[in-house]
């Protein structure tokens, strides 16, 4: 039945903010997902400031004890739960109907429905900085017996534990959706080898997201059921063990579901910005179903000091991960090979992302080995590590990515001498707050801490991680005022700036309601890049043959004119 | 070849490898339980596949593999050789039953940590957003 046939129904469009409150359209969602994700990374960027302003000297200059355990707090579940995840979730919900060619996802008003609820699902961890006892302050990860009701009796910690469990209830509704998406959905001509490999990774971190999230929820569940309902479930003598092995369960594919994701943007942009088709197409594909197999297999390489956990079998499987992610950089470097490079900003991005997460990764592989684990657990060289990982991925390819799409989902280009600035900013700025601090670990300065004494010799180095997080702040403000700008002055886009290789650059910027007026034929992963190819062919054999890809010439001239 | 059958196989069945040998190395319960599940889960997901599949009469032909992806209703979509003007596809109309369903259900859990007097309305939001998200509202 349409509507048409039930009068009673409103075929009128609502427009101005109501139109954004009851969209069901899957480019609003995922704009609207990604808008408040940058909010939260915002914030969350803010309690990073205000910590490392106070770690800059020693003793108490800005916040006492309690606050600064709030701010870390938040910061962490901030920036993995209401950060990395969404903004993951919202590139998936914009991008994966455009390079599948369909419509819209398959549940669009469930897709309206994960939104909102992870939403309000944030704002009420955030509650919790109203309430008189302060927000939750036990670390993102929520170790019993310290968040219990006993040392934890904060209603501010309550409101943590419902607020993830009713965010992971969206995120699992939003990765069945997109699942069945591209299942079901999927152009005709476009086989599962034939999708780009930005979906094929979304693919993979969705199965992550519906496989780790439940045992996460299960975690939570039982963490309120001891904290409200009287349970014993974490607190008797071995119990929280059971817990860690939960938290960890879902923790550690976490870190894929955050990374996967990224590792997709770059693998779209590289071949547009080398002018060469990508290498190794299925074996990106093979390396990220291995990635995502092998991230269920480590979890309890973060448990190594517990003393009560198999740690050869944990050292073993968590080496084996660097596998398949050093095949993914093989084929990235291999696609770059003797191509026709050119650093516009995403490609700049992608550089950088590359070179930091490298070192994340080198250095992860030393964690993973028992024996330096347990000199350096819980210390500063495991944050910088994680940072290395997390911000390495999430922001700098985030950045990239949003350089590459941001002609897509506005019609205009963001400022390309501003972009370039940004990211000198936030590369000098990353590594000069973050690589310090595995001089500090190896020091023996513990993580959580928000005040040191002078004679520990930690001071000089905890300036000069300061002084760098103040670089990545300006970068970032940079970023919102040439995004707040570029949304109306910058220059004209046209439908496809860079030369891409997939479908979403087949329909106009921004797309239409339903995406797409025509769809080229599909025999390849790069359909769009076929295309042109044979266009030019028709025209200029010669030179569409000595040229595989469109030369840098015609991009640039592309993006002027 | 259906791809989307592959995925979860390969991927069970490393689960259950790693399953095997994390109980042969480690003797621990949850984790080897945790394990366990994974590979049901993935299992079940096959399942549940075949079961909402559109096509489960056929049986397929050609290779065993190829037979089980037509068993469990995963197969490859035809090739078309030209372009497509004007895809098909239906789009739905604005709702404002997915915010009130989330506004709901926010409610309804914390009424779980703060009490009755905002978990009550909220399951009244929450009724009120599933009923207008049952009206069928698709448009072409």
């Amino acid at each position: 039945m349409s509507a048409v046939d039930r009068p009673w129904v409103s075929t009128r469009e609502p427009s101005g903010i109501l139109a954004w409150l009851t969209t069901t359209d899957h480019k609003k969602v995922g704009v609207l997902y990604m808008t408040s994700a940058f909010v939260f990374f915002l914030v969350a960027g803010l309690f990073a400031l205000i910590m490392r302003g106070e770690l800059a000297l020693p003793g108490l200059q800005l916040v006492d004890y309690n606050t600064y355990n709030e701010l870390f707090t938040m910061h962490g579940t901030a920036m993995l739960f209401f950060f990395a995840t969404p903004m993951v979730i919202g590139l998936a919900n914009y991008l994966v109907p455009l390079q599948i060619g369909a419509p819209d996802v398959a549940f669009p008003r469930l897709n309206a429905f994960t939104f909102w609820l992870f939403l309000f699902a944030a704002i009420i961890v955030f509650g919790g900085f109203l309430v008189a006892a302060g927000a939750a302050a036990f670390g993102w990860y929520g170790y019993p017996p310290l968040s219990t009701k006993t040392y934890s009796p904060s209603l501010g910690a309550d409101l943590w534990v419902i607020g993830l469990l009713l965010s992971g209830v969206a995120s699992i509704l939003g990765a069945v959706n997109i699942i069945a998406t591209i299942f079901s959905l999927r152009a005709p001509g476009l086989t599962m080898l034939r999708m780009p490999l930005f979906t094929w990774n979304i693919l993979v971190t969705s199965t992550l997201i519906m496989l780790a999230f439940p045992v996460l929820g299960a975690a939570l569940a039982m963490l309120f059921i001891d904290r409200n309902l009287g349970g014993n479930l974490f607190t008797s003598t071995a119990q929280p063990l059971v817990y860690q092995h939960l938290f960890w369960f879902f923790g550690h594919p976490e870190v894929y579901i955050i990374a996967l994701p990224f590792f997709g943007v770059v693998t779209e942009i590289i071949p547009v910005f080398s002018r060469k088709p990508l290498f190794g197409y299925r074996a990106f594909i093979f390396a990220t179903i291995l990635i995502g197999a092998y991230s269920f297999g480590v979890w309890a390489h973060h448990m190594f000091t517990t003393g009560a956990v198999a740690t050869l079998y944990f050292a073993v499987t968590s080496f084996l991960i660097a596998i398949p992610t050093g095949v993914k950089f093989f084929g990235w470097i291999a696609t770059m090979w003797r191509g026709n490079l050119w650093f516009a900003t995403p490609m700049l991005y992608t550089m950088g992302m590359l070179g930091i997460f490298l070192i994340g990764g080198i250095t992860g592989v030393f964690l993973a080995s028992p024996a330096i684990d347990y000199a350096v657990h819980d210390t500063y060289y495991v944050v910088a590590h994680m940072h290395y990982v997390l911000f390495g991925t999430s922001v700098f390819a985030m950045f990239g990515g949003l350089f590459y799409w941001f002609p897509k989902f506005t019609g205009h280009l963001l400022d390309e001498g501003l972009g370039k600035i940004q990211f000198w900013l936030l590369f000098i700025g990353f590594n000069v707050t973050f690589f310090p601090q595995h001089q500090l670990g190896l020091d023996g300065m513990p993580r959580r801490i928000a005040d040191y004494l002078p004679e520990t010799g930690w001071t000089d180095l905890n300036l000069l991680s300061t002084a760098g997080s103040l670089l990545i702040a300006v970068a970032v403000l940079i970023f919102v005022w040439n995004f707040v700008t570029s949304l109306r002055l910058g220059p004209p886009a046209g439908d496809d700036p860079w030369g891409g290789h997939t479908l979403e650059w087949a329909t106009s910027s921004p797309p239409p309601h339903h995406n797409f007026h025509r769809l080229p034929p599909i025999h390849s992963d790069r359909p769009v890049l076929d295309e042109r190819l044979a266009r030019q062919r028709r025209t200029d054999p010669a030179a569409a043959d000595a040229a595989p890809a469109p030369s840098r010439d015609q991009l640039e001239g592309g993006r002027r004119g | 070849m259906a791809e989307e059958f592959r995925l979860f196989l390969r991927t069970a069945a490393y689960i259950v490898i790693a399953g095997v040998a994390y109980w042969v190395v480690s003797l621990e319960p949850s984790g080897t339980v945790l394990l366990a599940a994974l590979a049901a889960a993935l299992l079940a997901f096959i399942l549940v596949g075949r079961a909402f599949s559109h096509d489960r009469s056929s049986m397929g032909t050609g290779s065993l593999l190829a037979r089980a992806n037509a068993f469990i209703g995963f197969a490859d979509r035809p090739d078309e050789p030209g372009p497509m003007e004007n895809p098909p596809g239906l789009v739905p109309l604005a709702s404002a039953s997915p915010i009130l369903s989330a506004g709901g259900a926010v409610l309804l859990g914390l009424g779980l940590v703060l009490g009755p007097w905002i978990g009550v309305p909220g399951l009244i939001v929450l009724l009120t957003g599933i009923l207008g998200w049952l009206q069928p509202l698709d448009r072409t």
